[in-house]
């Protein structure tokens, strides 16, 4: 039993990470129909820049700053000069998400080119402290935390917001949207903006809960995509509800009693996607396109 | 020079065979499959267990493993093919890391393929044929190169006449339009079947060449990547041409392999491989912005894409 | 007594003898909705072989849902379609079509990167190339048929003017000529019904009335027709029969001098057009 309860108590760190992560893949899947595969190599480039400033002597909170406003600048950069020009092109979907493939290659290798394949951190992890039958170190509460501040402010944004509602309107019907007065253009960049804010913190959230290396955003991707689909698109609660099924059902499938290979168990998350794709594609939990 | 031009031609016809595969389902049935590397995985250890394990002769074993890819496909395709692209693309990723990681370590699997330490032994029978047929003066490499360039040609022959026969043309249908060619009495699913299959053995029976190019092979050998590149040869070559994978695979590898010309002094191997790498993502970008309809696509052909 | 032996002895008389006192197609209450919407609530028509039916009714009447409901394209929620007396409902667009019930789309769906021939060859039924290796297995027997069916291709392209585009793209014609092909690609079938959805919209005028002809023409060989046009003016002048339909139920049904009088279908319309 304990056992058990400290792999979901690790499923929960897991979780809180890719509930950031996920959250923005969401966004830009609803809000402007594109499947951005590029996105877990921005949450590495993210995690990146904060190691940068942490190396040059400056706190962690600075470098978290620092990754959030860099991730966000990079997002609209790219919406205005990637994007924009592609949709405006009449580009489908499929070639959008072929670009992103392409742009996941360049960004993880020139990652590779100038970092190296070395595991870095921002510091020397801390020991663990005892929460009740659990035991957990400060960068796991640190990445919990984090991650719930970053879910219940989207859920805000999106819901008391005038951008949230013109975004969410836009996920609802791209048409009506636009003609019932919303600046689907500007709505577009101020959604790239806030993903690209979330990229950055998930980015530094995923290098404090474990290492920073850069095939880190690539190896998550596809569990970004299981919670996205798991718990639905374009909602921050279905986000983190399907962050959790991921998080801690991946740990517990390396519970000894079912005496799997921990490798092993990226397997099943996959194998769970898949089941969840064919049997829900519009996510097990949560509606299809409303926030 | 002559080692650089081997070395292509033995990746490009091997390449070559994945991509059409892939061009049967992306090009013609308009099956996004992200998953291709599952197939070749499959293929390739389909061959070397039976060969290297079980003794099977070599032909039957390849056989073996194009009906075990075409398998695979039936399996996937049976839940997933009606899923919305997107998602379909998204389900074939995970499908192809699924597979690798069972190959890595999955119980049962493992005490057949190796698990991390991979298989090997399964490629004398193949290179003992060179003596067989009297070509020694062949090297292996060689004999790889012109074995794998009859295959192609011969599969490129295949699929000429199944795609310029009315059943490629329904496949041709499916692609433009789904709902049409219901409306007109087609049973799409078993269509989007028959191509997935298809396609999938031409992946296994390239994954049996890429496993006979190297003296062993390991999970690492099927990651993702392998769909990439599959991927950027059709956008080279411009999807739904016959020769496109045949012609954007020779040029893929052409490129790919001349950053070995790079001095060393100039740039580690390690990341002459980098570079090579974001080369690739480059090309996929450069291809979508400017030639969406690939070197041998036809302009016309991309119509829809500038209505929609 | 004796009809019941019969019955019996050859289920076959049965049916045909079924479908000559009733039409070849058949709606029975038919519901179909989207999430809350009742985009088709209890409506039912009939359209006889030989005949042509139109299908009329306010923008949002529920139409093209009712044909996406007979056609196979979507289960109905309750109600019964049947095709020659027999029970069809819910069964794929594909077994509609074997069936013999064809359709075409209100919004064209023509095949863009294949030729306008390509297009019309594509749409024959049972051609023996289309099974799988079967251009490897019987090559001569694909050859033949593939002639067969690129002349009767040639013959409908000419019927519909469109020989001229026969080597283009389907993508490079114009909405008017798209719905010409799409037509015409509907007849390679040889069905025995068509479901028309909107076939004049967008279509010349000239045009539009050699379209008409055509179908009077098929008609009067036997084939059934349904169709949904806005144009009045052409209903009232080739149709024998009307439905109309309005919120999802068919209000009315006769002929055309009766449903014109009819002031349900009168107050139907002007309720529409008020919105
Ligand atoms: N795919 C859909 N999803 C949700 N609602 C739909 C869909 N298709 C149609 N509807 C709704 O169902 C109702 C009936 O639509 P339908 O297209 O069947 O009408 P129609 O009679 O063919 O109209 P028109 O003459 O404009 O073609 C309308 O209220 C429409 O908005
Ligand atoms: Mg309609």
């Amino acid at each position: 039993m304990d056992e058990a309860l400290q792999l979901v108590a690790d499923g929960v760190v897991v979780a809180a990470a890719l509930a950031v992560a996920a959250v923005g893949l969401s966004l830009i899947m609803s809000v402007l129909r594109m499947i951005n595969v590029a996105h877990g190599d921005l949450l590495t480039v993210a995690a990146f820049a904060a190691l940068v400033c942490v190396n040059a002597g400056l706190p962690l909170v600075i470098a978290l700053i620092v990754a959030a406003v860099a991730s966000a600048l990079i997002a609209l950069g790219l919406e205005l000069s990637l994007w924009r020009r592609m949709r405006a092109r009449g580009g489908s979907n499929f070639s959008l998400l072929l670009l992103s493939v392409g742009l996941a290659y360049v960004v993880r290798h020139v990652l590779f080119l100038i970092f190296g394949e070395e595991t870095h951190q921002y510091a020397p992890p801390t020991r663990e402290l005892a929460i009740g039958p659990v035991y957990m170190t400060r960068e796991g509460l640190t990445v919990v935390a984090g991650g719930a501040v970053c879910m219940i402010g989207l859920a805000a944004l999106l819901k008391w917001t005038r951008i949230g509602t013109a975004m969410r309107a836009m996920a609802d019907n791209m048409d009506l949207a636009r003609a019932s007065g919303v600046d689907v253009a500007r709505t577009s960049a101020i959604t790239w903006v806030i993903v690209g804010v979330l990229t950055g913190v998930g980015g530094v959230l995923l290098g404090i809960g474990g290492r920073i290396f850069p095939n880190m955003g690539w190896n998550i991707i596809l569990l970004v995509f299981a919670a996205v689909v798991l718990g639905g698109i374009g909602t921050a609660a279905g986000a983190a509800v399907g962050s959790l099924v991921i998080g801690v059902g991946q740990e517990l499938v390396t519970h000894s009693a079912l005496g799997l290979p921990p490798e092993m168990k990226q397997a099943f998350v996959f194998l769970f996607l898949v089941v969840a794709l064919v049997i829900r594609p519009q996510g097990l939990f949560g509606a299809r396109r409303y926030v | 020079m002559t080692g650089y031009i081997i070395s292509v031609l033995v990746s490009a016809g091997i390449f070559a065979l994945l991509a059409q595969g892939l061009n049967l389902h992306w090009g013609y049935t308009g099956l996004l499959n992200f998953g291709v590397v599952a197939f070749f995985a499959v293929g390739a250890y389909t061959m070397a267990v039976l060969v290297s394990v079980f003794d099977w002769p070599l032909w039957a074993a390849m056989a073996a493993a194009m009906l075990a890819a075409a398998v695979l496909g039936v399996l996937v395709a049976l839940p997933a093919i009606r899923l919305r692209s997107d998602y379909l693309a998204i389900t074939t990723l995970a499908v192809g890391e699924i597979c690798r990681i069972v190959l890595h370590s999955s119980p049962g699997v493992v005490d057949l393929t190796g698990g991390p330490s991979g298989i090997r032994g399964y490629s004398h029978d193949f290179f003992g044929l060179r003596e067989t047929l009297g070509l020694q003066w062949m090297t292996g490499l060689e004999f790889l190169m012109a074995a794998v360039w009859i295959v192609v040609l011969l599969v490129l022959l295949v699929v000429t006449v199944m795609i310029r026969s009315p059943w490629g043309r329904v496949l041709k249908g499916i692609r433009e339009d789904e709902d049409a060619m219901r409306a007109l009495g087609k049973n799409v699913v078993a269509y989007k079947m028959q191509s997935f299959a298809f396609g999938a053995a031409l992946a296994g029976l390239a994954g049996v060449f890429f496993a006979l190019n190297l003296s062993s092979i390991t999970p690492e050998a099927f990651l993702p990547m392998i769909s990439i590149y599959a991927w950027v040869i059709i956008l080279i070559g411009g999807g739904g041409s016959l020769l496109g994978p045949v012609v954007g695979s020779v040029l893929f590898w052409a490129l790919f392999n001349a950053t070995t010309f790079i001095p060393s002094e100039w740039m580690s191997s390690q990341d002459a491989a980098y570079l090579r790498l974001i080369l690739v993502g480059l090309l996929i970008m450069v291809m979508v912005l400017l030639r969406p309809q690939g070197l041998l696509g036809n302009r016309k052909e991309l119509l829809r894409e500038s209505r929609h | 007594m004796k009809a019941d032996t019969e019955l019996a002895t050859d289920p076959d008389a049965g049916a045909t003898a079924a479908a000559e006192a009733e039409a070849f197609l058949t709606a029975d209450d038919v519901v179909m909705t989207f999430g809350g919407l009742r985009a088709v609530d209890g409506a039912s028509f009939d359209a006889p072989l030989g005949r042509i039916t139109a299908l009329i009714g306010p923008n949002g009447a529920g139409k093209t849902s009712l044909f996406n409901v007979i056609s196979g394209f979507y289960r109905p929620r309750s109600g019964v379609v049947r095709v020659n007396g027999v029970d069809r409902t819910g069964k794929p667009p594909h077994v509609m079509c074997r069936h013999g019930v064809a359709r075409t789309f209100q919004l064209t769906k023509a095949l863009a990167r294949m030729t306008v021939l390509d297009n019309m060859r594509v749409a024959a039924p049972r051609q023996v190339g289309e099974i799988m290796f079967g251009a490897m297995l019987a090559p001569w027997r694909v050859r033949a048929q593939e002639r067969a069916n690129t002349t009767r291709a040639d013959e409908l392209l000419e019927r519909f003017g469109l020989t001229r585009l026969r080597d283009s793209y389907a993508g490079e014609l114009s909405g008017g000529q798209r719905k010409l092909l799409e037509m015409a690609r509907a007849l390679m079938l040889r069905p025995r019904m068509l479901l028309l959805d909107e076939p004049l919209a967008g279509v010349n005028p000239t045009l539009g009335v050699q379209l008409l002809d055509h179908v009077q023409a098929l008609r009067d060989e036997g084939m059934g027709f349904v169709l949904v046009e806005h144009d009045m003016d052409a209903v009232m002048r080739v149709c024998d029969a009307v439905t109309v339909m309005a919120n999802g139920r068919t209000i009315a049904r006769g002929t055309p001098a009766e449903v014109q009088a009819d002031p349900v279908v009168i107050e139907a319309y002007l309720g529409a057009e008020d919105d």
